[in-house]
């Protein structure tokens, strides 16, 4: 594709700058919200550039309200479900990629429709389920359905990965008297690393987005998580878009973080998962 | 442990715990919801108890002029959100494909929409179609389009728009990803080979370059349809199906029978036809684009 007109490039590198934009303008906008003052967030004609840049929204994210403990519940959830799924997962695409057995395609057209459920589906078997459990408003109540929902897609992706792992080394260890499972503890999983990183991360977006599972669950903010905490955020008089636009930026700036790091990775996890449907 | 076990033992051991998992949180909820679908359960009147009722609430359904209207506003989100993600998507992906330096960057930048959570992009959409002082009306003011305040949420047509907006902005990106590497998967020597044939980039697009997607476009649309039929999070923080009913999906009218009407048994019954339909889309889409041997 190399060697056009000069015309054909700048048109090239407008869309270019097009794609960016429409991706990236929400976010600063909203950055640039969570900056200005009460007095200039409703002005009109708007102000693009903040004229007095302030801080006084995050300092109300922390002390007014309780966004740093929604903050700091959405970790822990995220945290230990993601761990705890990834482990589970991998023993269970360790056997769908490696191992024969009957039922095997079976199980895993299976997996495929149980993760096209939706959600609003299960939510209320779920929260008599959770209650008759004794888990509503703990973290337990919330890490275990996040698990159960997030298997699938991490199955799907380690499988994947697994697949690609060399035969060889695997019987080269079983030969020299490993075991099957120390063999995927010694040899499959260093090699799994990029795999579990990867699904890893999805998990990890998809657990700290995740809405309808935690608004159902939880009724006291010792449990609630950052989106459910902003999405029933109201304030005392006017709605209070500063603070809301400093939550959301904060929300978002771990899953930024992540997804700009291990972008190569998640790309083809994503499309690894996918395109093998 | 481990050195004794056959394959198949070993297996079973292996896939206990994720079974353990699903059972209990995904397929005995399924079946669950199923069961109460069949059956009275409404929380505000406990003295009517738990009876068995058939399809009756399957027949209210179908009478029930609000779970129609709800229908068709998510199947009209449904094709219009798609379609309009899988048009820019596939632009999305061609225009990056082309690119030869900071491609990662531009990639990058193109994976964020779909990194935010539905109900905070919700609330954020609002913001931006906020008509007092939303950056979108301030847009059209200066550009000269429009003359004072559009009341973008207010007007059920707009507030329809404004949400389509929304989840194509989160979602056209994914697409863009996978229908990227379906691109990145076609070799070159076949673009080469229909220039040669004289055929205009245009043919080759269509002669080339979308029947060999047809792999990732028939996952990209699966995947986009059965987000965009249970759509809940984005409405529900960005105008909580309002303005009246006007984008309240069928997902937000189940949560309102269930969680404000307390109307269990109906909920269970339209959230059981949520999934039929869900996997008939899922089920159609394989039949007209799956890879043909």
């Amino acid at each position: 594709m190399a060697g056009q007109s000069p015309f054909r490039k700048i048109v090239h590198w407008l869309l270019v700058g097009l794609v960016v934009v429409w991706s990236f303008t929400p976010y600063l906008w909203t950055l640039f919200t969570s900056l200005k003052s009460e007095r200039e967030l409703y002005q009109f004609p708007v102000t693009y550039w903040p004229h007095a840049t302030t801080l006084v929204n995050y300092v109300a994210v922390f002390t007014q309200n309780p966004f740093g403990r929604f903050l700091l519940n959405s970790a822990v959830v995220t945290v230990a479900s993601t761990v705890l799924c990834l482990f589970i997962a991998s023993l269970a695409a360790y056997a769908f990629a490696r191992l024969k057995f009957r039922g095997r395609e079976l199980l895993l057209v299976g997996l495929l429709v149980v993760a096209m459920i939706p959600l609003i589906t299960v939510i209320v078997p779920l929260y008599i389920l959770v209650r008759n459990l004794g888990l509503l408003n703990t973290y337990w109540g919330l890490i275990a359905p996040y698990i159960a929902y997030s298997l699938p897609v991490a199955i799907f992706i380690l499988t994947a990965f697994f697949r690609e792992i060399p035969h060889e080394l695997e019987e080269a260890a079983l030969i020299d008297g490993c075991t099957r499972l120390n063999t995927l503890w010694r040899i499959i999983a260093p090699l799994a690393a990029p795999g579990l990183i990867t699904a890893g991360i999805i998990v990890f977006v998809y657990t700290w987005n995740e809405f309808l599972v935690a608004l159902t669950l939880t009724s006291t903010n010792d449990v609630r998580t950052i989106t459910v905490g902003i999405a029933l955020y109201r304030g005392e008089f006017a709605f209070p878009w500063g603070v809301i636009s400093a939550a959301v930026t904060l929300a978002t700036i771990p899953i930024t973080a992540l997804i700009l790091l291990g972008q190569r990775l998640v790309i083809r996890g994503l499309t690894a998962g996918a395109v093998k449907g | 442990m481990g050195g004794q076990l056959t394959e198949s033992e070993l297996a079973a051991v292996l896939l206990i715990p994720c079974f353990l998992f699903l059972a209990v949180f995904a397929i005995y909820p399924i079946f669950n919801a199923a069961w109460t679908a069949l059956h009275t359960l409404r929380l505000d009147q406990p003295h009517l108890g738990f009876p068995f009722i058939g399809l009756r609430n399957f027949a209210k359904a179908l009478r029930d002029a609000d779970a129609w209207h709800a229908m068709r506003v998510t199947l009209l989100y449904t094709v219009v959100t798609v379609t309009a993600q899988f048009v820019l998507g596939l632009a999305i992906a061609l225009i990056i494909n082309r690119m030869e330096r900071g491609k990662n960057v531009v990639r990058a930048a193109a994976l964020l929409p779909w990194t935010m959570a539905p109900v905070l992009a919700g609330q954020m959409w609002r913001w931006l179609f906020n008509d007092q002082a939303g950056v979108i009306n301030d847009l059209l003011n200066r550009l000269g389009l429009v003359e004072g305040q559009i009341i973008w949420l207010g007007v059920p047509t707009l507030a329809f728009f404004a949400v389509t907006v929304a989840a194509t902005w989160g979602a056209a990106s994914y697409m863009a990803l996978i229908l990227l590497a379906g691109l990145t998967g076609i070799p070159d020597e076949l673009y080469e080979a229909s220039s040669l044939d004289g055929a205009s980039p245009v043919r080759a697009f269509f002669a080339v370059t979308l029947p060999l997607l047809r792999n990732a476009i028939m996952v990209s649309l699966v995947l986009r349809t059965l987000g965009a039929l249970q759509a809940l999070d984005l409405p529900f923080a960005m105008t909580a199906g309002g303005p009246g009913s006007a984008t309240e999906t069928f997902a937000l009218y189940i949560y309102k029978n269930t969680f404000q009407f307390l109307d269990f048994g109906y909920g269970a019954a339209l959230s059981v036809i949520l999934v039929i339909i869900a996997l008939t889309f899922a089920g159609t889409y394989y039949r007209v684009l799956a890879p043909r041997e």
